[in-house]
Order: C-alpha cells, then sequence, then structure tokens
C-alpha cells in the first residue's frame, strides 16, 4: 500500500479539524453538556470554545518556535528525553482510551438506531477496518477525502438543522441562563476537554504546508466547530425541550429520526450515510495520531505499521463493555474530566519553559536574519 | 463469529511480529520489545474481553 507523503494545505487541514471535532454534536457530547448546563448548553458550549482559545492560541505560540516539529518532539525538545517521554505516554493512553470509547459510542449508535440485528462485534470490525484503511493511506489522502466531503456533509447537516428549528419551538430555550450562570461556567469548565483534539492536533503540525496556514486554520476551525456544535445543541432543546434532550443519549439521530422534509418521511436514510462517512473519516484521523504518537515515543519512523495492531487492541479493548450504552457513556465523562486539566495546563507549561529557555527569541533572531 | 475475529487477530499479531523483527534487525530494540509485547497482547485480549 503507497503512502503519501505530501503535505497539508489549509483547506484539508480545516476540513479534517471540521470533520473529527463537529461530528461530536452527534453523538453523546450534547447529553454531556445538557446534563449540567441544562438549555443553556449552547451558551456553554460557545464558553468552552472561549476557553479553549487561550489554550490554543498558547499552544500555536510554543509552535512558532518549534515549525518542523510536531507535538511529542516539543514535548521531548522542552521536558527531556524521560519526562517528555512520560509526558507523551500519558497523552497517548488518554487519546487511545477516547478513542477506544469513541469508537465504542459510534457502534453502540449504528448498533442501537440502524443496525439493530447485526453483532456489534461485526459492526466494530467493519468500521475499523475502514478506518485502519483509511489511516493507512496518510494524512494527505485523509485531508483529500475530508474536503471533498466536507460540503456534502455539512450541507445535509444544515438541512437537518434548518428543518429541526422551522419544527421546533423557540420558547424551549428560555430561561436563556438555565439554570444558573455559574452553572454554566461549571459545565463549560467541566467538559473543556470536548476540544482537546486541538492539543493532538499539533502531532500534524509540521505536516501543514506553512506555519501561517496551521495557525490560521487551527483558529478558524476552532470559531467553526464552536459555532456548529452551539447552533445543533439549540437546534435539540428546540426540538425535544432540554428534559428529554437530556435523557437522549444521541440526540442527533433522534433528531434525524424525528423530523420529516416535507412529504418525505424516513429522513435519516438521507442522512445517516453522510454522517457514517464523517465517521470513517474521523477515526481514521484518530488512529493516524495514536500511531504517529506511539511511533514518536519508540522512535519508529515507519510508523503506519502500528495501524493494524493498534486497531486491533481498539477493537478487542472496544468489545467488551457489556452494556455499552451505560458503561461508555459514563467512561466518556471521566475521560473528558480527566483530558480538561491536560489541555488547559501543559500549553502554559509548554510557552513557559519555552520562555524560560529562550526558544521566542532564538525564533525572533531567525525571522530578522 | 469467534473463528473469525481469531483469524484477524492472529493475521494481524503475526504481522506485528514481523515488524517487531524487523525493528530488531534495524537496532531499534525497545521499538522492537514494545511491538512485539502488544502482539502477544492482541492475542492475550480477547480471552478477557471477546470470548469471556
Amino acid at each position: 500500500m503507497i503512502q503519501s507523503k505530501g503535505k497539508l494545505g489549509i483547506k484539508e487541514f480545516i476540513s479534517i479539524i471540521a470533520l473529527t471535532i463537529g461530528t461530536k454534536l452527534s453523538d453523546d457530547t450534547p447529553s454531556i453538556i445538557y446534563e449540567n448546563a441544562k438549555n443553556a448548553g449552547w451558551i456553554a458550549t460557545i464558553l468552552i470554545g472561549v476557553m479553549s482559545f487561550i489554550p490554543v492560541i498558547i499552544l500555536i505560540k510554543v509552535f512558532s518556535a518549534h515549525k518542523d516539529k510536531n507535538l511529542h518532539e516539543v514535548i521531548i525538545y522542552l521536558f527531556g528525553k524521560i519526562l517528555g517521554n512520560l509526558i507523551s505516554i500519558i497523552i497517548l493512553v488518554l487519546g487511545a482510551s477516547a478513542l477506544i470509547v469513541d469508537s465504542g459510542v459510534y457502534v453502540d449508535i449504528i448498533g442501537t438506531m440502524y443496525f439493530t440485528k447485526t453483532p456489534p462485534s461485526i459492526i466494530y470490525l467493519i468500521l475499523m477496518a475502514v478506518c485502519a484503511y483509511g489511516a493507512k493511506r496518510g494524512i494527505e489522502q485523509i485531508g483529500a477525502v475530508s474536503w471533498l466531503l466536507l460540503p456534502y456533509l455539512k450541507i445535509t447537516l444544515l438541512v437537518a438543522v434548518i428543518v429541526s428549528i422551522n419544527e421546533g419551538t423557540l420558547g424551549f430555550i428560555f430561561p436563556i441562563w438555565g439554570e444558573g450562570k455559574l452553572e454554566i461556567v461549571k459545565a463549560s469548565a467541566k467538559n473543556l476537554s470536548i476540544f482537546s483534539d486541538f492539543l493532538f492536533i499539533g502531532l500534524i503540525a509540521p505536516l501543514v504546508v506553512s506555519f501561517k496556514d496551521f495557525k490560521k486554520g487551527t483558529i478558524i476551525s476552532l470559531i467553526f466547530v464552536t459555532l456548529e456544535i452551539s447552533l445543533a445543541m439549540v437546534t435539540f432543546v428546540m426540538l425535544f425541550d432540554y428534559t428529554t434532550a437530556e435523557m437522549l443519549s444521541y440526540p442527533f439521530h433522534e433528531t434525524i429520526r424525528y423530523i420529516q422534509i416535507g412529504f418525505l418521511t424516513n429522513v435519516e436514510t438521507l442522512f445517516f450515510p453522510f454522517w457514517l462517512v464523517a465517521t470513517f473519516i474521523r477515526f481514521s484521523f484518530y488512529l493516524y495520531l495514536s500511531a504517529i504518537l506511539l511511533g514518536g515515543i519508540l522512535k519508529i519512523k515507519e510508523f503506519e505499521y502500528l495501524i493494524p495492531l493498534v486497531t486491533t487492541i481498539v477493537i478487542l479493548i472496544g468489545l467488551s463493555p457489556d452494556s455499552p450504552s451505560i458503561v461508555l457513556y459514563t467512561m466518556r465523562q471521566y475521560i473528558l474530566l480527566l483530558l480538561s486539566p491536560a489541555f488547559i495546563f501543559l500549553p502554559p507549561l509548554m510557552w513557559l519553559i519555552a520562555k524560560i529557555r529562550g526558544d521566542f527569541k532564538n525564533e525572533t533572531v531567525q525571522e530578522s536574519s | 463469529m469467534v473463528y473469525l475475529i481469531w483469524g484477524i487477530v492472529m493475521v494481524v499479531c503475526f504481522y506485528s511480529l514481523a515488524f517487531g523483527v524487523t525493528l530488531w534487525k534495524q537496532k531499534n530494540k525497545p521499538g522492537s520489545i514494545v511491538v512485539i509485547l502488544l502482539s502477544i497482547t492482541s492475542i492475550i485480549l480477547p480471552y478477557f474481553t471477546y470470548v469471556k
């Protein structure tokens, strides 16, 4: 299998982020946010986006002094070999856990909502086999497919949102602050890690054509996914009211089963294939990131050979929960809780060490010369 | 179904073991050891997760 070794342009980079983080609106992320923020979940999402700006900007600043290094190489450079590898291993374990739980959630969605008679093991196997193939083809191809499919995926989502808003009740979003401003802040701080993928995106930083594109792409995509998830959350509340939306494990899928476009019923058959393609791209990208990080820690240059092994381990662990809907939901909450401090504190710590080491001075000298 | 899962796990395990051996030959011993250990883990894992 030929793996492309090209670089990512800004549009492919934004598409990858828009599809990997944007699809979070279709899993149990909205339910987790509604649990604390109630009907103000959409405000909590905007607040999460605003709060995420700080670590993301700091991370970009750190990368500005290490343009040819990825996240793992920067960590090793800043923290030293032993501590750096330890931090990378912790990030890998957290990232792999998130991948296992997320893939389990998606298998549960497909199994409970669409293919109810197919065994979860078969769904898991097919889903991850396609994703492993995608990951093995390399980041350039993942980016190209993302860019190619982004308009179709987002247009279908927009259609679903518009139809839902038409069928919804505006009054359900009031009281606008839900249970109070403090609850919104608490919910945002607790679930900040829904955007922790931006930390992992540092692993492909040197694969973006230029640092300027990386910087611009990251900021644009952060704004885009924040607004997208927030809009979807308003829609779910308008359609179901927060008490129901909070109880639904997968509000997006309930929405596309509930809505009707004119005389057309069962419109989920229109949305499901697009969502499935977005899922393939999402997990292909996650598998690629896991392999790149594991390869970095073990100093393996041909890290793509690790993808089948990583995929097999993900499937075998992901198949273990007996009642996935409940177990994975609880586990996902714990992982979000664990990832939040890592996402908030690691970038500032990296920036502080880089500042002490004088990396930014070197960058200024390089730019002026 | 069980046979299919076992078949896939075995193929991936052999593929990864071969990659581990290649890494050993390239003098990347820590990488090789971890890859071989992960391959063995992939063979053991189904006993605890799938074939319970």
